[in-house]
C-alpha cells in the first residue's frame, strides 16, 4: 500500500481539526484506521541494523578466524602487528562514526559490535603469537572491561549485551577461586548507566528491553555462580533463586506495569516462570530430603561477602514485597511471596518436616493457579486464565509422575486436562463473542 | 556539537587504553625475546589426551615443585611468587628458590603458586607453575607435533631429550622454541610430513 497520501492526510490533519472541519474524535480514528505509517520505515530500520549487527560480526569472526590460522610464514613481529590491525581498524571506524556525528543505529551498532570482538581477537592473537600462557578468565576479565566503554560513547546495545554475557562467563570461569565470582555483581553495576541511560525517555523502547532480558537471564546465572558454595553445602538455592526470581517479578511489575506485549515484560516473565518452575520442583519430597540429609550447619565459615550476597536477594524480595502491598498491588503479592515459603520450608526441612515442606509448596502452588484463574475469570481475561490452568495442570502433571501411575491413568488425566482447557476457551471466547 | 567533540576525545582516550593493553603485552613480550637470557626448561610427560588443545601443544616442565624450609607463610601465600633461576651442570634451568618478594637483581620469574603441602615433620613444599604453558602451531602442523611431543614424553620411557628455551627478562619469560633431542619441533613437523605417504 501506498504511504505517500496518507503521510500527507496526517500532515493536513491538525489543520483541518482546527479549522474545526473535522473533530478531533474522528481525525483520532482515522489514525487508529491507517495506523503509523512509518511503521513499516521503522522496521526496514531496523532490519538494516539487524544486517549491520550481523555483517559487523561475520566480518569480525572471519578476520580471528583468519589469522588464527597461525601463518608461520610471516615473521614474528608482523604477525603480532598483524594482531593488532582489526582493532586500529575497529578503532578508526568508531571514531569516523562519531566524528560525523552519524545517529544511524545500524552503524554505531555495527561498528560497537566489531570494535568489542576485535579487542578480544587482538589480545588473543598476541597471546598466541607470543606462546603466553595466561589464564581464560584473566583474558575475559581484560576484554570486557575494554570493551563496556563502547557501548557508552558509541551508544551501542549490543556491546553493553556482549558485556553483561563476558562478565557471566568470567564469573563462572573463577568460580574455584574463593569469592571472586562475586565480583559479578559490581560488574554488572558498571552496565546499569547504559540502562538507565536507555531507558530514560522511553523504557520501552528496545534498546532497554534488550538489556533488560539479557540481565534478568545473565543475573540468574551469575547469582548461582557467586553463591555455589552455599548452593551445594546449604541447598540454599531454594531460598536464593526464590528471591532473586521474585526481586525480577515484583521489579517488572512495578517498572514494567503498562506493557503491553510479552516481549515488553522481561523480568515478569523471567522471574515469574523462574518462581513457577522453582515452586514446582518444590512441590517434590525429593529437594527437600536433600536438605534434610545433606546440610551440615557445622561448615558455616565461608566469607561473609558470600552469605551477604546470597541473603541480599530474598531480602530485596521481601522489601519489594512490602513495597508492593503499600501500593495495594495484590495481584503481585501472592507469587512475590515465595521466598518467605522456601524460607519457611528450608526451616521445616532442617528439623527433618521435609514431607511438610513439600505439602505446603502443593498448596501454595494450587492457591496460585486458583487465585490466577479466578482473577482472569473476573477480568475476562483469557490470557490470565490460561497461565493459571497452565500451572495447575503442571502441578496435576507433577503429582501423577510422583504417583507412579499407569499409562493408562496419565492418559485419561492428559485427555481432562486438554478437556478442561478446551471447554474453558471456547465458554470464554463464546462469552466474549455474545459480549461483543 | 560541544558534547559530541567530548565524547569524541572520550572515545579517543578509551582507544588509546586498549591499544595499550593490547601493545604491552606485544612490547613486553617482543622485548624479552629479544633481549632476554635464554633459559632450557626441561619438560615432562603430560597427559596424552590432554596435550594437544585444538591449536597447541599444553606443555608441563619438570622445575614445579619446591621444598620449603620451615612454616609456610600463609599469610603472604599469595598466588603470585617469583622462582629465582639457575642453571645445573647440563646446562637446563634450575629453580634455586621461591621467594614472595621481587628479587633484587639476577635472573627470574614470576609464577604462581597452585598449593602447598604442611606436614609435621616440616617437609614442606611449594607447587607452583609457570605463566608460560602452551606452545602455538600452525593446524596443519600441530597434530604432527602433538604425537612427536606424545611419543618423546612418555611416563616412565622418556626417550629423547624434550625442553623449552625460554628468554627471561624482569620476571618475564617467553618461550622461544620447543625441542625434541636438539632439534626443534617444527622441523620434526616438517619431516614427519614429508616422510609420510
Amino acid at each position: 500500500m501506498d504511504k505517500r497520501p496518507i503521510r500527507w492526510l496526517y500532515q493536513e490533519l491538525p489543520t483541518l481539526v482546527s479549522s474545526g472541519i473535522v473533530p478531533a474524535e474522528v481525525a483520532e480514528r482515522i489514525r487508529k484506521h491507517y495506523g503509523e505509517p512509518d511503521a513499516e520505515e521503522s522496521g526496514r530500520h531496523w532490519l538494516i541494523t539487524l544486517f549491520a549487527i550481523i555483517g559487523a560480526a561475520l566480518i569480525g569472526g572471519g578476520i580471528i578466524l583468519l589469522l588464527a590460522h597461525n601463518w608461520e610464514e610471516l615473521s614474528r613481529p608482523v604477525r603480532a602487528m598483524i594482531s593488532l590491525a582489526p582493532l586500529i581498524a575497529a578503532q578508526a571506524l568508531g571514531a569516523w562514526v562519531l566524528w560525523t556525528g552519524n545517529e544511524s543505529t545500524a552503524r554505531r551498532e555495527g561498528v560497537g559490535t566489531f570494535l568489542t570482538l576485535a579487542i578480544g581477537s587482538s589480545i588473543a592473537l598476541i597471546a598466541q603469537t607470543y606462546n603466553l600462557g595466561g589464564t581464560f578468565p584473566d583474558f575475559m576479565f581484560t576484554w570486557t572491561l575494554l570493551a563496556l566503554p563502547v557501548a557508552y560513547l558509541l551508544r551501542a546495545t549490543l556491546p553493553a549485551l556482549l558485556y553483561l554475557v563476558g562478565v557471566t562467563i568470567w564469573s563462572g570461569s573463577v568460580m574455584d577461586e574463593g569469592a571472586k565470582s562475586l565480583w559479578f555483581w559490581p560488574l554488572v553495576g558498571l552496565a546499569l548507566p547504559y540502562l538507565w541511560m536507555t531507558a530514560r525517555e522511553n523504557r520501552y523502547h528496545p534498546r532497554p528491553l534488550l538489556v533488560c532480558w539479557v540481565l534478568s537471564i545473565v543475573g540468574a546465572i551469575g547469582a548461582g555462580f557467586g553463591a555455589h558454595r552455599q548452593l551445594n553445602e546449604f541447598s540454599w538455592w531454594t531460598v536464593l533463586f526464590g528471591g532473586l526470581f521474585a526481586a525480577w517479578w515484583l521489579i517488572g511489575s512495578r517498572w514494567y506495569g503498562e506493557a503491553t506485549s510479552v516481549w515488553q515484560r522481561p523480568f515478569q516473565i523471567v522471574g515469574g516462570l523462574g518462581l513457577w518452575v522453582l515452586s514446582l520442583v518444590l512441590t517434590f519430597a525429593d529437594p527437600w530430603k536433600e536438605i534434610t540429609q545433606h546440610v551440615w550447619w557445622g561448615g558455616w565459615h565461608h566469607n561473609s561477602a558470600e552469605w551477604a550476597v546470597a541473603l541480599a536477594w530474598p531480602v530485596a524480595a521481601v522489601a519489594l514485597w512490602v513495597a508492593a502491598w503499600r501500593r495495594h498491588e495484590t495481584s503481585e503479592l501472592l507469587l512475590g511471596a515465595m521466598p518467605v515459603l522456601a524460607v519457611i520450608g528450608h526451616a521445616m526441612a532442617v528439623h527433618d518436616m521435609e514431607l511438610a515442606a513439600a505439602v505446603l509448596f502443593n498448596v501454595y502452588v494450587l492457591v496460585v493457579a486458583v487465585a490466577l484463574i479466578a482473577s482472569g475469570a473476573k477480568s475476562q481475561r483469557l490470557g490470565i486464565i490460561n497461565a493459571g490452568m497452565l500451572l495447575l495442570s503442571a502441578l496435576i502433571l507433577c503429582r501423577f509422575f510422583d504417583a507412579d501411575l499407569g499409562f493408562v491413568a496419565r492418559g485419561i488425566a492428559f485427555i481432562l486436562i486438554g478437556t478442561g482447557f478446551l471447554i474453558t476457551n471456547l465458554v470464554l471466547l463464546r462469552r466474549k463473542g455474545v459480549a461483543q | 556539537m560541544k558534547s559530541s567533540r567530548i565524547v569524541l576525545a572520550l572515545f579517543v582516550v578509551v582507544a588509546l587504553v586498549q591499544l595499550t593493553v593490547a601493545a604491552n603485552h606485544l612490547w613486553r613480550s617482543e622485548w624479552t625475546l629479544r633481549t632476554g637470557k635464554p633459559y632450557k626448561f626441561r619438560t615432562r610427560p603430560v597427559d596424552p589426551y590432554d596435550a594437544f588443545r585444538g591449536r597447541y601443544v599444553a606443555l608441563a616442565f619438570e622445575q614445579c615443585e619446591l621444598p620449603w624450609e620451615g612454616e609456610v607463610p600463609r599469610e603472604s601465600f599469595v598466588d603470585s611468587w617469583y622462582a629465582v633461576l639457575s642453571e645445573d651442570a647440563n646446562g637446563f634451568a634450575k629453580v634455586l628458590r621461591l621467594t614472595p618478594v621481587r628479587p633484587e637483581g639476577g635472573d627470574f620469574l614470576r609464577v604462581k603458586t597452585t598449593s602447598m603441602t604442611i606436614s609435621p615433620d616440616k617437609s614442606n613444599f611449594v607447587r607452583y607453575s609457570f605463566s608460560f604453558d602452551r606452545f602455538y602451531m600452525e593446524e596443519r602442523k600441530a597434530p604432527k607435533v602433538e604425537r612427536i611431543y606424545r611419543d618423546n614424553n612418555r611416563w616412565g620411557g622418556t626417550n629423547r631429550t624434550t625442553y623449552a628455551v625460554v628468554r627471561v627478562r624482569n620476571g618475564v619469560g617467553v618461550i622461544e622454541d620447543l625441542f625434541v633431542g636438539d632439534k626443534p619441533i617444527r622441523e620434526l613437523a616438517v619431516s614427519a610430513r614429508r616422510s609420510s605417504p
